[in-house]
């Protein structure tokens, strides 16, 4: 079956073309979802959301872009929203603001890291460092953007980006050994 | 002209090829550059088309909770309309039915601790246009009524040889003794029953008792009764409850002798 074909058996309520639908998308968006939530409880109930969001605005959907790229969007809405039901975004903005905290240390470029060690990297950033990363490097969002989504200043969001960039560096580096 | 060109290819020969080597902080910056693409570069590699595998409960939570349970409600809105509906008609019946047969009445044995007069004095102290005072009347004249049924269809039984006369039903028999008798034998219920379940029901205070005796005409055949309800003869029945529910001044009853009754059909 086709995505236009899809789409349209989901618009007319059909249980297997919306339990297909959702098999096709549910791992790549609960991994979105996972990017900026914490804990896996939280992700899946974005998804679980976002999803529900996803049927219930498919008849707005117009067929011009890419589909996926309509229900990342989605995706990326409700977790910003679960973000901020689960964890204080505004708190956290300068918790690691200190200048002990953004010593960078350059990452080994070929660090060859598996997703689910990505994750957790991310999860380690506070929640509105992460947002704004996740926002700005892997879904290419611009500033202005991230600024009108989080509620936050364009200045805010580049500074965001550096310190949580800045960490990301710190950890990825190479342990010195003691000897 | 010559000395200018001189100059243009002095300056082109000395930096034309000349590379400044940049400053120490362009290059931390362009370094922080490239190490920042590389850092993007490495997380959207890793984690741009990663997919997590969601639990398997995930898709029932959305089916129960978001696309399955407004159908499911309509459909119990729509069931529970149905369900009521079909209870109020059932109800309704029941409660006709029941009135029909006299069973919201007053019991015979309430009746025996009431003044059994009461609804044959208020029939004949009301005129003959107007209604019952209320229901509960209506019910107790019906009930006193049956009782007199069920007696006058006894001794109907035992003296079917005799004639049974004008006097014998004549309106100067007390109906207080008649109402007051309790039920004592079983063919009186279902003899009451059987008159309550007429479609035609008489009324005491209209002139419509008259003309539904008339209904089963002499000459023919009686239809067979069930075996143990003692037949009533209807001329008779009606008269019977003419005198019981209104005295002789306010419904006049003409009961003569007539010819003898028809041969009965066979019992069974």
């Amino acid at each position: 079956m086709t995505e236009p074909d899809l789409i349209a058996a989901c618009l007319r309520g059909d249980p297997r073309a919306q339990r297909q639908l959702y098999n096709q998308f549910a791992g790549l968006m609960l991994t979105v979802c996972r990017r900026y939530l914490k804990r896996q409880e939280d992700a899946e109930e974005a998804l679980l959301l976002g999803f529900a969001k996803v049927f219930r605005a498919l008849p707005t959907f117009r067929q011009e872009g890419s589909f996926e790229g309509w229900v990342r969007r989605i995706m990326v809405n409700e977790a910003l929203m679960e973000l901020r039901r689960r964890e204080p975004l505004h708190l956290s903005f300068e918790d690691f603001a200190q200048p002990e905290n953004l010593a960078a240390t350059p990452a080994t470029a070929d660090t060859q890291l598996q997703a689910d060690e990505l994750l957790a990297l991310l999860q380690t950033l506070p929640p509105g460092y992460r947002a704004v990363f996740n926002l700005y490097a892997l879904e290419g969002y611009s500033h202005l953007e991230i600024a009108e989504a989080l509620g936050i200043s364009e200045g805010t969001s580049k500074s965001q980006l550096s310190k949580a960039r800045a960490m990301l560096q710190r950890r990825l580096a190479p342990q010195p050994t003691s000897f | 002209m010559a000395s200018g060109n001189n100059l243009d290819d002095l300056f082109r020969q000395q930096l034309g090829q000349h590379a400044t080597p940049p400053g120490e902080d362009l290059q931390r910056r362009l370094a922080e550059l490239a190490e920042a693409e590389r850092l993007d570069q490495l997380f959207r590699t890793g984690l741009g088309s990663h997919a997590s595998q969601p639990r398997r409960a995930l898709w029932e939570r959305l089916e129960d909770e978001h696309l399955r349970p407004p159908a499911r409600r309509r459909r119990g809105v729509v069931a529970w309309w149905q369900l009521s509906a079909a209870a109020m008609l059932l109800l309704a019946l029941l409660g006709c039915g029941l009135w029909r047969s006299g069973y919201l009445g007053p019991r015979p044995g309430l009746a025996t601790t009431q003044p059994v007069s009461r609804p044959a004095v208020r029939a004949g102290v009301r005129g003959p246009g107007q209604p019952l005072a209320s229901g509960q009347d209506q019910l107790l004249v019906k009930e006193s009524i049956a009782v007199t049924l069920a007696r006058h269809s006894k001794k109907n039984q035992e003296n079917r040889t005799t004639r049974a006369t004008a006097a014998t039903f004549s309106p100067s028999s007390p109906p207080i003794a008649t109402t007051a008798r309790p039920r004592r034998s079983a063919p009186a219920p279902l003899a009451a029953r059987r008159f309550h379940l007429q479609p035609q029901q008489p009324d005491a205070a209209t002139g419509a008792l008259a003309t539904t005796g008339r209904r089963a005409p002499a000459g023919q055949p009686q239809p067979p009764t069930p075996a143990g309800t003692p037949e009533v003869p209807a001329s008779r029945s009606l008269s019977t409850m003419t005198a019981m529910v209104a005295p002789a001044e306010i419904i006049e009853v003409d009961v003569r002798r007539g010819p003898a009754p028809p041969p009965r059909p066979p019992r069974w």
